[in-house]
């Protein structure tokens, strides 16, 4: 391919040109970072005010399935590299081989996480009116004021400020099951709107990530890169790598967070 | 604006463009192993004036030192490695370290495919920067969200 068309008139040469594309990416990694990062600080801080909660309710996950998609996103980041690594080399057969696989992995990954999805639904824990883990305790909580930003309480406190619970004659197992049941409604019902939030945004981003994986097979088909010009593979890469990297940490947030029962 | 950032980026490549360390070095040697990257590699590390050559005999712009496969594969297995580990943590219970591990070893997981399959480790120094850019800010984020609330007698549950 003639230089005219690949290197853009603002640059001095290809490597130029690459750098600059490769700082601008990062720059959008940044802010990709902070993206997410508003909803890891949402996770910090509701799990630190539930710690109990979030712990009963990241079990409902299936930790096998979870496991699985992490491994097969970090396979599918080894395949990109080794994807970038033939389009440096400017293999064209091995550049198009390692997309499609790293574009299977993609889907795979997203069936996995639609699995899940319908399990989680089937369940009853999409967040909403009709979610479980509240519909049994709503009665209980609607007479309760939403917990606020209040003085520290002890939970000895918090027990003497509530006398009609302890002091209805119920026996004391019974009102402990009751107050981790309310706890639960309020932290598990945290726990999925994040856990919703956070993998659908992830999730979405791995579907933008397989759309840009598809342009860069088409473009590569066309025989557009060459050990020269590769860039967009590159980026692609940066960009899947990511992701990737995001579910490494919504991993351990959503499956691992606390002594699981085995 | 513009003109001081492709100033500060020509500094920051021109002052690098000899090998900068034993790592680019490294790097080298290791994509010395592909047929066609030999003669870039070479022509690369020779002199300061590279760039100018590479242009001229219109050279691939690779040969800056990207890992080969096979150090793709080592950092693969490396993964996977940390994945089961971090399983099997979880299914143990250390109750106050749980999440201290798991975090742990999600951040050396992010390091490892950060560094070797972003190319992190062998990009130049602005590069460096603006990753770190990010997480610095997350963290002030972070840190700034949480001694708000920490501080303020935030216990709900409790």
């Amino acid at each position: 391919m003639a230089e005219a068309r690949i290197l853009a008139e603002q640059f001095d040469d290809l490597e130029q040109q690459e750098e600059t594309a490769t700082v601008g990416m990062w720059t959008f990694l940044a802010t990709e970072v902070l993206f997410f990062g508003g909803l890891f600080v949402a996770y910090i801080v509701y799990r630190t005010a539930y710690p109990e909660a979030f712990a009963e309710a990241s079990h409902h996950n299936n930790l096998l399935l979870g496991s699985i998609n992490t491994a097969v996103l970090l396979t599918s980041s080894l395949t990109m590299a080794l994807a970038v690594h033939a389009a440096q080399l400017g293999n064209r057969k091995r550049l198009l081989t390692f997309l499609f696989i790293t574009l299977l992995f993609g889907f795979a990954f997203l069936g996995v996480k639609a699995v899940e999805y319908s399990e989680h639904i089937a369940e009853g824990f999409f967040p909403g009116a009709r979610f479980k883990a509240r519909s049994s305790v709503m009665a209980d909580q609607r007479a309760e004021t939403p917990p606020g930003f209040g003085p520290r309480q002890s939970s000895a406190a918090l027990e003497w400020a509530r006398p009609s619970e302890s002091g209805r004659g119920l026996p004391q197992s019974k009102t402990l099951a009751r107050r981790a049941d309310r706890i639960s409604g309020f932290g598990s019902e945290l726990f999925f709107v994040l856990y919703f939030a956070m993998t659908g945004l992830h999730g979405l981003h791995v579907l933008v990530g397989c759309g840009v994986l598809g342009v860069m097979f088409w473009l590569a088909r066309k025989s557009r890169f060459s050990p020269r010009y590769h860039t967009p593979v590159e980026i692609t890469g940066l960009y899947w790598h990511f992701v990737d990297v995001v579910w490494v940490f919504l991993y351990p947030m959503f499956y691992l967070v606390a002594g699981r029962p085995a | 604006m513009k003109g001081v950032m492709d100033k500060a980026i020509r500094a920051m490549r021109f002052s690098q463009h000899e090998p900068r360390s034993s790592r680019r070095k490294e790097a080298h040697s290791v994509s010395a192993k592909e047929s066609q990257s030999l003669l870039t590699s070479a022509a690369t590390v020779q002199a300061g004036n590279a760039r100018s050559v590479a242009s001229a005999n219109s050279l691939p712009v690779e040969g800056r030192g990207k890992p080969a496969p096979k150090t793709y594969f080592k950092i693969w297995l490396a993964l996977l490695v940390l994945l089961v580990v971090t399983v099997g943590i979880a299914r143990l219970n250390l109750s106050p370290f749980n999440t201290a591990i798991a975090l742990l070893i999600a951040f050396a997981k992010m390091a490892l495919i950060l560094l070797f399959f972003m190319h992190v480790r062998y990009s130049r120094r602005v590069i460096w920067v603006f990753v770190a850019a990010g997480f610095i800010w997350l963290f002030i984020m972070i840190e700034l969200t949480m001694s708000d609330y920490l501080t303020r007698g935030f216990a709900w549950s409790q």
